[in-house]
C-alpha cells in the first residue's frame, strides 16, 4: 500500500470537509443576502459588519437549545435520522477533482480524495442514501406532518433520482466513463472544429445541453430545494420532516441540505461545465466561480419561484422530464454511433 | 414559455434597485407634511407667548375626550390656561382640536414615538405639549388645510 498517497487523500479530505462546513455556513449568509436583494430588503445587517457573524451567532443558537425527543417519537430512529443525512452529505465531495496531481514536499498529491471508476454513480448513490435521513426522520417522528414529509421525499427521490441518472448517460456515451476525472480530463481537451482555426472547449453542457438543463431541474429536485421543498413545505406540513427536531439535531438537517446544494453545484461544474477548466490558468478557482454561478442559480430559483404542487412535481418527473432524458440518450447514443462509422 | 421567464427577469431587475428598507431606528421616514402626530401646543414665534386662549373648543370636539382643560381668571381679568392635559392613550389623532382651534395655538406635531413603559406616560401635561410644539414651527397648521 502506498502510505504517502493514502495520507495526502486523507489530509486533503479532511481540508475539503472543513472548507464545505465553513462554505456552507456562510452559504446561508450569501443566500439570506442575495434572496433579500432580490426582494429589495436588506438581510441580516445586525450581527457584526454587514451582519458577517449571523453565520456564528445561528450556530451558536443552535448548539445552545434544547434537543426534544417527542414522547411518541420511535427514539432510536429519531436520534439517528439526522446524522445519516449529515453524515453521508459532504461524503459525495470525495470524488470531486479540485485540480490534477501537484507536487508537495516531493510527494505526488492528488487534487482529489479518491478516483473511483464508478465516481457518478457513488454520488447518485450517496444521494440516494441521504434521503434516508429524511425518511426516517419523517418517519420517526411521530407527527402526521413529518410523515408526510418523509413519503413526499421518499416520492420525490424515487422520481428524479431516475431524471438525475438518464440525464447523465449522454456524458457516459460521449466520455466513456464514469469517473470524474476521466469525464473532467475528456473535457480538457478543446475541440478544433474548422481545421484548428478555432477553439472551442469540449464542455459538455455544449453537447449536451438538453441533459445539461435535465440535470439542472433533477439535481434542485434532488436537494429539496425550492421550488421542490416539497417535503418541508413551510406553508402546508409546518416544517415537514424536521417537524418535530430542533437545536443541534435540526442543524444537521440544514447542514446536510447546504452541503449537498454545494455537492450538486460541484458536480454540475465537473460535468457540464468542464470543473477546473478555463480559459486561462485552469486551476479550483475557475471550479468554485462555476460552483458559485450554480449556487447563485438556486437562489435565483427560490425568489423567484412558488413551490409546485405535488401532482404536477410527479407529472413534470414522469411525464415531461423523464421521456425527454431517455430522448436525449437515445440522440447521443445514435449520434456517437454515427461518429465512430458505426451507423 | 415568456411568462416563467418573466419572473427571472424581474427578481434579478431587483438585485440592482435600491432597496426600500428603512433602518428605522437609525433613519427616520419622511413623514407627509400634514402628517398627525400627537397633539401640541403652539407659542408666538416672537414673544413666547402661549397662544391659546383658553376658549375650551378643543375639549368640545374631542371625539374621545381626552383632552381636558382647567380654566382659571387671569390677572386681565380673562380667561387663562392654568393646565392642559392630553391623555394620549385615548387620543385617536383625528386632528379636530388643531382645525377648531381659532387661534391655532393647537397643532398636530410630527411626533409619533410615544410608547412608554408607564401608563402616566401617556398623560401629557402643558409644558410638555409647550415643549412638543416648540420643536417645529412648521408643523401642520391648521390654515394649511382650510386653504385647501
Amino acid at each position: 500500500m502506498n502510505w504517502s498517497a493514502f495520507i495526502s487523500s486523507y489530509i486533503f479530505a479532511f481540508i475539503v470537509l472543513n472548507v464545505m462546513l465553513g462554505l456552507m455556513a456562510y452559504m446561508t449568509y450569501i443566500e439570506r443576502k442575495v434572496m433579500a436583494a432580490m426582494q429589495d430588503r436588506v438581510g441580516p445587517n445586525r450581527t457584526g459588519p454587514f451582519g458577517l457573524l449571523q453565520p456564528i451567532a445561528d450556530g451558536v443558537k443552535l448548539l445552545a437549545k434544547e434537543d426534544i425527543v417527542p414522547k411518541n417519537a420511535d427514539r432510536l430512529v429519531f436520534l439517528i435520522a439526522p446524522l445519516i443525512s449529515f453524515v453521508l452529505a459532504p461524503l459525495s465531495a470525495a470524488v470531486i477533482p479540485f485540480g490534477g496531481t501537484i507536487t508537495v514536499f516531493g510527494h505526488d498529491v492528488n487534487l482529489y480524495v479518491a478516483d473511483i471508476n464508478v465516481a457518478v454513480l457513488y454520488v447518485l448513490a450517496l444521494g440516494g442514501m441521504g434521503v434516508y435521513g429524511i425518511i426516517l426522520g419523517g418517519y420517526a417522528s411521530g407527527n402526521r406532518y413529518s410523515l408526510l414529509g418523509a413519503l413526499r421525499s421518499a416520492a420525490q427521490v424515487v422520481s428524479y433520482e431516475l431524471v438525475l441518472g438518464l440525464s447523465l448517460v449522454g456524458i457516459f456515451i460521449l466520455s466513456g466513463s464514469l469517473s470524474l476525472v476521466e469525464i473532467l480530463n475528456a473535457q480538457q481537451q478543446p475541440l478544433t472544429p474548422f481545421g484548428g482555426a478555432i477553439q472551442i472547449p469540449n464542455w459538455y453542457i455544449l453537447s449536451q445541453p438538453l441533459g445539461f438543463v435535465l440535470f439542472l431541474i433533477a439535481a434542485v429536485a434532488e436537494t429539496n430545494r425550492a421550488p421542490f421543498d416539497l417535503p418541508e413545505a413551510e406553508s402546508e406540513l409546518i416544517g415537514g420532516f424536521h417537524t418535530e427536531y430542533s437545536g443541534f439535531r435540526f442543524s444537521f438537517f440544514f447542514l446536510a441540505e447546504y452541503i449537498n446544494m454545494i455537492v450538486v453545484s460541484l458536480m454540475a461544474a465537473t460535468l457540464f461545465l468542464g470543473g477546473i477548466d478555463g480559459p486561462i490558468a485552469d486551476g479550483v478557482w475557475w471550479l468554485a466561480a462555476k460552483a458559485a454561478l450554480f449556487l447563485l442559480f438556486y437562489i435565483w430559483l427560490r425568489t423567484t419561484l412558488p413551490r409546485f404542487r405535488y401532482d404536477q412535481l410527479m407529472g413534470l418527473a414522469w411525464k415531461v422530464l423523464l421521456p425527454l432524458a431517455v430522448i436525449n440518450v437515445a440522440l447521443t447514443g445514435l449520434i456517437r454511433l454515427w461518429g465512430l462509422g458505426l451507423l | 414559455m415568456l411568462d416563467e421567464v418573466k419572473g427571472f427577469w424581474v427578481t434579478f431587475r431587483r438585485l440592482f434597485t435600491p432597496n426600500v428598507t428603512i433602518q428605522y431606528p437609525e433613519e427616520k421616514r419622511q413623514m407627509a407634511p400634514r402628517f398627525r402626530g400627537l397633539p401640541s401646543l403652539r407659542a408666538d414665534p416672537e414673544t413666547g407667548e402661549p397662544l391659546c386662549v383658553a376658549c375650551g373648543l378643543c375639549a368640545r370636539i374631542c371625539p374621545t375626550s381626552c383632552l381636558e382643560m382647567t380654566v382659571v381668571p387671569s390677572e386681565e381679568g380673562d380667561r387663562e390656561l392654568a393646565e392642559f392635559i392630553l391623555r394620549s392613550g385615548r387620543c385617536l389623532f383625528c386632528g379636530m382640536c388643531a382645525q377648531v382651534c381659532p387661534v391655532d395655538a393647537i397643532t398636530m406635531s410630527g411626533e409619533y414615538e410615544l410608547a412608554t413603559l408607564q401608563r402616566d406616560g401617556l398623560i401629557y401635561t402643558k409644558t410638555e405639549l409647550a415643549a412638543i410644539g416648540a420643536q417645529n414651527l412648521g408643523w401642520w397648521d391648521a390654515d394649511a388645510q382650510d386653504a385647501q
